[in-house]
């Protein structure tokens, strides 16, 4: 079983893709978090096989916090699922240690085969696009 | 037992895959289309005859309200579901009046929406428990 962490403001989103993961066999999920402060510290607790994370949110953003998340696991894959798609966010994501950038306007398949790639490899995969 | 048609419209490509993954866990419901647009949801309505539509009433375009009043002409036997983000009971009654079955809060989908499914195509009426607690009754949905 894989277990991922969902870190992101909408609690509609967060429910949404909860109940998409957990359609798959060998996913579940093992805890959500609303801004990057909160998916630190429960990635802390939680040591998640993989964490889907927004970029915009309160308190601290995507970007930053999977900064601070690649140096607490360096080994866990973290997939931004994320609107604003603009290249400098794309390019700020990967700087950041980002293992695959996703488009939420192209809904949860995309997201949904760049997770199972990333659970799949024995090392993280980097990734610019989800196809 | 013959496989239900069901239409799947939100402008949350998000949203949309949820629903339709919810829907997948009942072999007898079959998606046979999911689109952003009301007004495709209209025409696809008129060609295909769904027994279902699972209707996001915040659609970009034509609202789901709008949208429901004109597939209500053009397929009339086809059963409308409501999703709103709003668990509103105000919101709830004006939507069933307009010839909706069903209102499900989209928070609550994963726990309603194949309860309405369910309900709904037994020939009944559903509404989210959030909105039966603000005192929904049956006869405001007439």
């Amino acid at each position: 079983m894989k277990f991922i962490l969902i870190v992101d403001d909408s609690p509609l989103i967060r429910r949404s893709l909860r109940i998409v993961f957990e359609q798959q066999p060998d996913w579940a999920v093992c805890g959500e978090a609303e801004d990057g402060y909160e998916g630190i510290d429960k990635a802390k607790i939680l040591q998640p096989d993989l964490i889907v994370i927004d970029l915009a949110m309160l308190r601290l953003n995507g970007i930053s916090a999977s900064r601070m998340l690649k140096k607490l696991a360096p080994a866990t894959p973290v997939v931004m699922f994320t609107a604003f798609t603009n290249p400098c966010f794309r390019k700020a994501a990967f700087a950041a240690g980002l293992d695959a950038f996703v488009d939420k306007s192209e809904g949860t398949p995309s997201l949904v085969r760049s997770i199972q790639r990333l659970l799949s490899s024995e090392l993280p995969i980097r990734s610019a696009s989800a196809a | 037992m013959p496989t239900l048609r069901v239409f799947v419209v939100d402008d949350h490509p998000v949203v949309r895959e949820m629903i339709c993954s919810l829907l997948s866990q009942e072999p007898a419901l079959r998606v046979v289309c999911r689109t952003a647009d009301g007004e495709e949801a209209v025409e696809k309505a008129d060609e295909l005859r769904p027994d279902l539509v699972v209707l996001d009433i915040g659609l970009a375009g034509i609202t789901g309200i709008e949208a429901a009043r004109r597939i209500r002409k053009v397929s009339p036997e086809s059963k409308i579901i409501f999703l709103s983000q709003f668990d509103s009971l105000h919101m709830a009654s004006e939507v069933l009046k307009v010839g909706g079955h069903g209102f499900v809060a989209k928070i609550d989908a994963g726990s309603d929406l194949l309860k309405a499914v369910r309900t709904v195509c037994a020939g009944g009426r559903f509404v989210s428990q959030q909105i039966v607690d603000q005192g929904w009754k049956q006869e405001e949905s007439v």
